[in-house]
């Protein structure tokens, strides 16, 4: 028998998965384990009766061939810590996870891969931002992760989609749950043109607990980590705190001064993290040995006719709602109206929560 | 002896004729009602005997019995005290029976013998024309109303003496003879409402958007943070809506009779409704029902405006049953014994906050919510309600300084004006597919573009290429819905209409994108 089974048997049985790294010092190998008796299960790791007896009858009622189709039927790989091609960075890193499940073509060079993370309540500001940016680093041959979440993640994955570069979605669930539920569509094309990663078996639904755990794992895979729009208490800043403890760069873009969205990345930027404006800031903090690009992805200004462009000049980063918009350029709600929709499509502009507008 | 009266019952929107008959024979003093009547028509026999004393004439003590014909629907409401006591005058001699048969009788009685207002007396008069009678006796109160029934001779009373002595005729009671439309039309000055748009600072683009749902009859979601106007802006809604012409102000003004609802002395109502309930409001409440049928808010919003506030804070139940009448624009109630249909052909015009907190894009305050919460706040319409609404905008809220800048806007009037000429392209538009389905089964013209079907939609929203591209774009690029493409192609045919144009143009679909704000993929 292939010696990964093993390994799927741990992580199918919690109290084992659990325990992973502390029994494989214990017994050396996951074959040991997954053959310990209960005195050793006792004795190594400390199990009460119960639960030692619990996971032994749960060992009897696995079958691990049936697993293991089952897993690669999904189209998922599994990847232990000893195989060649676990990524490098990963495995420096303190508790390493021991396995992985893979779904996706393995990028082989892990080594220029960056982490773009950030609030799931995010600004439309935000979103364009670590669009654009993602895009711009995947031009650049450089490796998206992050982690398939609502807000910044996304927007993160879907702008390295736009490009050749090739992009990682680190998940907290077993790779055939979709969570968020929305991003179904962005999960079969992650799946298609980068990969999908997780250290959580099969069927495993998004706990609370998984996501710190997801974080070192997006951390470390990557050289550095982006954080974009960051309130006080987010999930992107443990990732940065994961980052810094396995000695990975971290960088911030920074925001509006009164957003609340601005509060944690302010902070690490203060704590002395890179400031990020562009991809040169990220090639220079990383000094990585690439020619930079300069984004541009804005249509040309010269195509927009008169009114577009009077609308246009009104704007900037700054939302504005669309009545402000409409007194000062002198038009009606409608022409108004019609004018910033058109303008929205031939990506000019973007939309923010209450109908206000800001210039990309 | 036997007497016999016509009266008149109301069931649903439709009146029945009732024949009430009045037999007494000797025996020992007893008085049954039989032909199912309801606890108040039981009750009148208290109210008839008191009423027929207290107005110093003989009540019989004998064996009476009242039938209503037809015996087998079931009848209801205190409208028959009035025929019953005439029916036992007659019965008795007391009143000579050759003047009744002329007239259909209905009232309520008190006890002194003066007769109450009742409701549904539009219905019952109409009824009594179509029966071929001369006139028709009912309280005072009622007059008015029943005068919107062209040459019906309408005699009004106040007490039981009073139509003894008109029977009897030795006394006479000048008739109010029910106007011609015509009269009616005339005298039918532009309604006057007591609020008018001009009052609304700012908001230029939430109006524009009320501008074009009233000219489609679309329904619409506003959604915004408390105090920004939602409530202000929809009570401002009917007062643009194209004026309603005389057969729309009598199926109105018929409403309000069955729910007896109309101002005393009113005959017409020729303003639009506004109905706001309150959130708690039950099923039975919204859409019509209870144990005696009654019109729903939902009907008492027909040809109007129906506000719900704090939408999705409505009993889940409640906005479930609402998705039918929006489509049909009537209710059906059913029940064991009989089916009722109420029109509904309202306008939806729902408010909503864009979170729980409320503050969710709000330029000044943080929304404090989670996603999860935002999510379920939102989710609590599904989708095929929001299907059934055309036109989301959201409503910000102005800031101190924003609202002393603004300028007041256009009066409702002006308005108007524009709305009834984009109405008028829509009904040249439409009149051919009346035209077509008269001869086969009756299928319902639409008047408006908000009821237009998909295929109505091949047929008349037709886009030009550069403009069909441009729809296809923004689908893609703001990740629309595929229920927001026919939504948009509804929404921008009015633009045009309101526009003055047979084309649907681009900038007519760039500006339709704009009222659909909760079929963005990043609204949350």
């Amino acid at each position: 028998m292939l010696k990964e089974v093993y390994w799927l048997g741990l992580k199918l049985i919690p109290e084992l998965n659990n325990r992973l790294n502390r029994a494989l010092e214990c017994f050396g190998s996951p074959e040991n384990i997954w053959k310990a008796s209960i005195k050793e299960l006792r004795g190594e790791l400390g199990l009460s009766v119960d639960v030692a007896e619990g996971v032994i009858r749960q060992k009897n009622e696995l079958c691990l061939d049936r697993e293991l189709d089952k897993i690669r039927r999904a189209g998922v790989e599994l990847l232990t810590i000893s195989d060649p091609s676990y990524p490098g960075p990963l495995k420096e890193i303190h508790s390493p996870p021991p396995v992985l499940f893979i779904k996706g073509e393995l990028i082989k060079s892990y080594e220029v891969a960056v982490a773009i993370v950030g609030s799931r309540k995010a600004s439309s500001f935000g979103r364009t931002l670590a669009s654009e940016l993602a895009q711009n680093l995947s031009r650049c041959g450089i490796t998206i992760v992050s982690g398939v979440a609502r807000g910044i993640d996304s927007a993160a994955h879907r702008g390295a989609l736009k490009e050749e570069g090739g992009t990682v979605g680190v998940l907290g669930c077993g790779l055939d749950i979709v969570y968020p539920p929305e991003n179904k569509r962005l999960y079969l094309e992650i799946a298609e043109r980068g990969s999908l990663i997780s250290e959580q078996p099969l069927g495993m639904r998004a706990l609370p607990q998984h996501f710190p755990a997801r974080n070192r794992i997006i951390s470390g895979l990557s050289l550095g980590v982006i954080v974009i729009e960051a309130p006080q208490k987010s999930g992107a800043l443990i990732t940065a705190d994961f980052a810094l403890e396995q000695g990975r760069e971290v960088m911030a873009v920074p925001g509006n001064v009164k957003s609340s969205l601005s509060k944690g990345t302010h902070t690490l930027l203060k704590q002395g993290a890179c400031l990020v404006e562009s991809v040169d800031d990220v090639i220079e903090a990383l000094n990585l040995n690439l020619k930079s690009i300069k984004g541009g992805i804005s249509g040309k200004e010269e195509l927009l006719s008169a009114q577009e462009k009077a609308v246009l000049t009104v704007l900037d980063w700054e939302p504005r709602h669309i009545d402000a918009i409409a007194s000062e350029v002198g038009l009606t709600a409608s022409q108004v109206a019609s004018l910033l929709s058109v303008l929205e499509i031939k990506g000019f502009v973007k939309q923010d929560f209450g109908k206000r507008y800001l210039r990309i | 002896m036997l007497a016999r009266i016509e009266s008149g019952s109301a069931l649903g929107m439709e009146a029945l004729k009732v024949e009430v008959e009045v037999d007494i024979s000797p025996g020992l003093p007893t008085f049954n009602i039989v032909g199912l009547p309801d606890t108040a028509i039981q009750e009148s026999k208290e109210r008839v005997r008191a009423g027929i004393s207290n107005s110093e004439y003989k009540f019989p003590l004998r064996r009476i019995t009242v039938n209503l014909a037809p015996a087998d629907v079931r009848k209801e409401g205190p409208a028959f005290d009035l025929p019953i006591a005439v029916g036992v005058l007659i019965a008795t001699n007391q009143i000579s029976s050759t003047r009744v048969n002329q007239y259909s009788v209905f009232g309520e009685l008190s006890l002194t013998g003066e007769v109450r207002r009742i409701s549904g007396a539009l219905l019952m008069a109409f009824c009594a024309k179509e029966g071929d009678k001369k006139g028709v006796i009912l309280p005072a109160g009622n007059a008015a109303e029943a005068a919107l029934v062209e040459g019906l001779e309408i005699i009004p009373v106040t007490t039981l003496r009073e139509v003894v002595d008109f029977l009897n005729e030795t006394k006479s009671i000048s008739p109010l003879t029910g106007k011609s439309r015509k009269e009616f039309a005339s005298s039918f000055a532009l309604s006057e409402y007591e609020v008018d748009f001009s009052e609304v600072k700012g908001q230029d683009h939430a109006k524009r958007a009320l501008e074009v749902a009233a000219a489609g009859g679309h329904n619409v979601l506003m959604i915004g943070p408390p105090g920004s106007g939602k409530t202000m802006l929809a009570k401002r809604m009917p007062t643009i809506l194209p004026t309603l012409n005389i057969e729309e102000a009598i199926e109105v003004t018929k409403v309000y009779s069955v729910a007896g609802m109309l101002p005393p002395d009113t005959s017409l109502i020729s303003a639009r409704p506004f109905r706001a309930p309150h959130h708690t409001i039950s099923n039975a409440g919204l859409v019509g029902g209870g144990q005696y049928p009654r019109p729903g808010e939902i009907s008492l919003a027909h040809n109007g405006i129906l506000f719900l506030d704090e939408f999705p804070e409505f009993q889940k139940s409640a906005l479930q049953v609402l998705r039918q009448p929006l489509e049909d624009g009537h209710v059906t109630i059913s029940r064991a014994l009989t089916s009722l249909t109420y029109p509904a052909q309202f306008t939806l015009v729902a408010a909503m906050n864009s979170c729980p907190c409320g503050y969710l894009g709000d330029s000044v305050k943080e929304c404090v919510c989670t996603l999860g919460k935002i999510q379920q706040y939102q989710g609590k319409i599904s989708g095929p309600l929001l299907d059934r609404i055309d036109i989301h905008i959201e409503i910000p809220r102005l800031t101190k300084d924003e609202l002393t800048r603004s300028a007041f806007g256009e009066t409702s009037n002006i308005i108007r004006e524009r709305v009834q000429q984009a109405r008028e392209h829509q009904r040249e538009r439409f009149a051919c597919l009346q035209a077509r389905t008269k001869s086969k089964q009756p299928r319902r013209g639409i008047s408006c573009n908000a009821l237009m079907r998909s295929r109505h939609l091949r047929k008349f929203c037709e886009l030009s290429d550069p403009a069909l591209r441009f729809l296809e774009n923004a689908i893609e690029k703001l990740g629309l819905s595929a229920r927001a493409y026919d939504r948009v192609l509804k929404v921008s045919r009015t633009i045009a209409d309101l526009a003055g144009s047979e084309e649907i143009k681009l900038e007519h679909i760039a500006e339709a994108i704009q009222y659909r704000s909760l079929d963005r993929r990043s609204f949350v």
